[in-house]
């Protein structure tokens, strides 16, 4: 023999039989996006245009449009980085590097998460944003601290918070033509609508989910919103794909989807709200609404950002479902994204506790961490009084 | 009580030894016995250009474990060289050269009625140590003066490629029973159990059919998972119980299937520990084997029993050990020591380039004793001993897994070793300290 090889322990490794690996993890992602796309295409595109409520082909293909571009500018902007500020020799390691980052993922979470109507450049913006400012300027795959999808889509959402919900409502518009039903706005809209003007004691089933036909619509999909929270039952189907594949943690989602649904039948129950076993369609609704189902399944499972630990993650799924519920409840917005910004914020203290130690916490990274979930907490509470003012007298101010 | 296994189903890859009986190698021209092992140093007894017989003392630890190692062949003493051991240090060894003519040194005496002192002083004066790894001297688990309730003899072998002890057993189950009773009668123990995985229903049988007539001897069958012969894990299994540090805080003694035959052999024969079976496998040899080899052979002089390497190898992982915690060696000419139950030759299969670690948590669900690698590799990299010490990292039993899970082939369990042995060595420092 030639060369006797030498290697750190255990020489036997699960990626090498080919079993499951980073790689192959990632493009289970991508697989089950495509069906999301096709699924997204169906609703937004293919039968509004064949009931004649789109006239034009560019908007028929729209939402690929917005995914292609997604993918598309995250591996630009991706690869310009590396070209950049990473010495790379030729175009070999380029495309290796490149594809070992997984950077079309973000694009397409975004692109998924924006309405479908939406300006191409709001998208672009978005993977600038998520791409380089929060993943490539913090190393790069698996050293960023914020998830870089959702960071692109609430930052993007703040800056362009009107022309994403005229999009969001166009897009319902035109989805209630089609399907023959009064919704004007997406669900959580509607409900947040109904809590302002009717109290959100009075809230009865006919006032909430008759505009959107029935719960069974709201299950399958056919519902206003964005493009990839679409529906209830692709979503359990990815879930159920990718837990099998071991491609994301079964845990998460579970107890996630769950918290938020005992959570809001406890309101539910406290409020008296009518219906069949103490109006349980309440919940129902707060799951199918909004992006519930998409955010347990692809954006809380995110590896980078939720603890390490099986016990934290258990933990971290809870304390997420009690944040989204407040946000959803009180304020009447969909706190899924933000929901999942602020906790896994705390996901390095929920894993030091979850690993049962009694040795010291590190007080520096608990007050770092505090900091940041305050400021956090700051860009919430502008972002909700921005909302909910009128800031038309901003324009009569004038300079003298 | 529920107790959870954790660990994973691996390929096994015993097929491809499993078959052979055991054959002997027991005529080397050399044979090396190191003068130090990591911290233990070794004493001579007898100088270089003395004669030797089989089984002599020639090297005496001194410690509080003391204990002597014997010649495994007949000979002359013949120099002290610098050569690499199974750790993939080179360390000097005195070397044996074999006049092959196997003198004993010892005289055999059937003496079935010993008392327990007379047990204990015949295990230690033959050297015999635990044969499944660690290489702790037997003698000492049995001096406790508290009497053990139960004696369990660990066949689990649950690392891939390894069967020299299925084999023992297939060979020896009566001298296996044999050494059983001694090592009960020993600890004053009136419960002996054999823990065997499962799968390996030759065993089971044969050991069904020898135990007919002992009913104080049970067999407990594991699970066919890897770490599942972790002695911790063994007698949580059998005795539904837990401890700290040692099996002897709840009344048990644990001993691996080849040292319970050297203990029969030992008292009742009074042969020292000269011989051991161990696997030569994987995919790199061309005919895989169990052999019976002469404690102190160095691999290269057993490849020809083996075949050789496969033809048209150009590069290969020899390990001392096996594929999950053993070592790979830089050359084949390493000496095999007691603590070494198999050789493993892989072929290169590094199909996949490693990734950053994207935190996916699989280390933490895989650990057998329920650590975090992957928190731990960051507080190591950032060298935060508080840290390290929060998240138990002297609990690691190394046992690779971590590793082996690991969807972005990062060497995990390296460096939650290095972490390990960090905090075990500035412990040590703090106590010299307050000294």
């Amino acid at each position: 023999m030639k060369k006797y090889l030498i290697s750190k322990t255990p020489f036997i490794r699960s990626v090498d039989s080919g079993s499951m690996s980073t790689t192959r993890m990632m493009y289970d992602q991508l697989v089950v996006f495509v069906s999301f796309i096709m699924f997204g295409f169906v609703i937004n595109g293919l039968i509004p245009y064949i009931n004649g409520e789109i006239r034009s082909f560019y908007y028929l293909i729209k939402p690929f449009i917005n995914v292609f571009i997604g993918a598309f500018f995250s591996l630009l902007f991706e690869a310009i980085y590396i070209l950049l500020f990473k010495k790379i020799k030729g175009i070999k390691t380029l495309i290796k590097e490149i594809h070992y980052s997984f950077g079309f993922l973000i694009g397409l979470i975004i692109s998924l998460l924006l309405p479908v109507r939406i300006p191409l450049y709001v998208i672009i913006v978005g993977c600038f944003i998520g791409n380089i400012l929060f993943k490539m300027v913090f190393g790069g795959l698996g050293k960023n601290k914020f998830n870089p999808a959702l960071m692109g889509y609430v930052i993007c959402y703040l800056i362009f918070y009107k022309t994403i919900n005229a999009a969001t409502n166009e897009q319902v518009l035109i989805l209630s033509n089609t399907l023959n039903i009064t919704a004007t706005s997406a669900p959580i809209s509607a409900m947040r609508e109904l809590m302002k003007s009717v109290g959100s004691l009075n809230i009865t089933y006919s006032s909430l989910v008759r505009q959107f036909g029935s719960l069974f619509n709201l299950f399958i999909g056919f519902k206003g919103g964005n493009l990839g929270e679409v529906s209830g039952i692709l979503c359990v189907l990815a879930y159920i794909y990718l837990v099998v594949r071991k491609s994301i943690n079964w845990r998460v989602p579970i107890f996630y989807v769950g918290t938020v649904f005992i959570i809001s039948w406890a309101v539910a129950v406290v409020n008296k709200i009518d219906g069949p076993l103490y109006g349980v369609w309440f919940p129902t609704f707060n799951i199918f609404s909004g992006s519930i189902l998409f955010g347990a399944v692809f954006l809380a499972t995110d590896f980078i950002t939720s603890p390490k630990t099986p016990n934290g993650k258990i933990l971290y799924a809870i304390l997420l479902g009690i944040v989204t519920s407040l946000i959803r409840l009180v304020l009447g917005i969909d706190g899924v994204c933000l929901a999942i910004l602020v906790v896994s914020l705390l996901s390095p203290v929920i894993d030091l506790f979850a690993t049962r130690i009694r040795g010291p916490i590190i007080t520096s990274k608990v007050i770092i961490n505090y900091v940041l979930i305050s400021l956090l907490f700051l860009i919430l509470s502008a972002y909700i009084v921005y909302q909910s003012t009128d800031l038309s007298f901003l324009n009569e101010i004038k300079f003298i | 009580m529920f107790l959870k296994v954790h660990g994973v189903k691996l390929h096994g890859k015993k097929r491809l030894s499993i078959k052979s009986p055991i054959e002997n190698a027991l005529n080397p021209s050399c044979v090396y016995f190191p003068l130090e092992d990591g911290l233990i140093k070794y004493k001579k007894i007898l100088e270089v250009g003395t004669r030797v017989l089989m089984g002599q003392p020639i090297l005496y630890r001194e410690d509080r474990y003391a204990h002597p190692v014997c010649s495994s062949v007949s000979g002359t003493v013949s120099d002290i060289k610098k050569m690499l051991d199974c750790n993939g240090k080179i360390v000097e060894m005195l070397e044996i050269t074999n006049d092959g003519k196997d003198e004993p040194y010892y005289s055999t005496s059937i003496n079935t009625e010993l008392t327990r002192d007379e047990i204990i002083n015949k295990v230690k004066n033959a050297g015999v140590v635990g044969l499944g790894g660690a290489g702790f001297p037997t003698y000492v688990k049995y001096l406790p003066k508290q009497k053990a309730n139960l004696i369990i003899i660990n066949a689990a072998e649950c690392e891939p490629y390894i069967t020299c002890d299925f084999v023992s057993i297939l060979e020896n189950a009566k001298k296996l029973i044999r050494g059983l009773k001694y090592i009960m009668k020993a600890n004053g123990a009136k419960k002996g159990c054999i823990a065997v995985k499962k799968a390996k229903v030759e065993a089971v049988a044969l050991l069904n059919e020898e135990l007919k007539d002992e009913p104080n001897i049970s067999i407990y069958l594991l699970k066919d998972k890897y770490p599942v012969g972790w002695e911790k894990h063994v007698v949580e299994r059998v005795t539904k119980k837990t401890y700290a540090q040692l099996p002897r805080e709840i009344g048990v003694v644990v001993n691996n299937v080849q040292t319970a035959i050297a203990v029969c052999e030992a008292v009742e024969e009074n042969k020292p520990l000269i011989e051991k079976v161990i696997t030569i496998s994987g995919e790199g040899i061309k005919q895989p084997k169990n052999l019976r080899i002469k404690i102190g052979t160095k691999f290269s002089a057993l490849l020809e029993k083996c075949g050789g390497y496969i033809e048209n190898l150009d590069e290969a992982y020899v390990i001392a050990g096996g594929p999950l915690s053993g070592k790979s060696m830089p050359n084949d000419d390493f000496v095999i020591s007691s603590s070494i139950n198999n050789v493993v030759v892989l072929l290169k299969s590094e199909t996949v380039i490693t990734l950053n670690c994207i935190g996916c948590g699989k280390c933490a669900d895989i650990c057998p004793v329920k650590l975090t690698p992957t928190l731990i590799k960051k507080a190591y990299e950032k060298n935060k001993l508080s840290t390290l010490e929060a998240l138990n990292t002297t609990k690691c039993v190394r046992c690779g897994l971590c590793s082996y899970i690991c969807p972005s082939r990062v060497d995990v369990s390296e460096t939650v070793g290095l972490a390990k042995d960090l905090l075990l060595v500035a412990k040590e420092v703090k106590k010299t300290e307050k000294k």
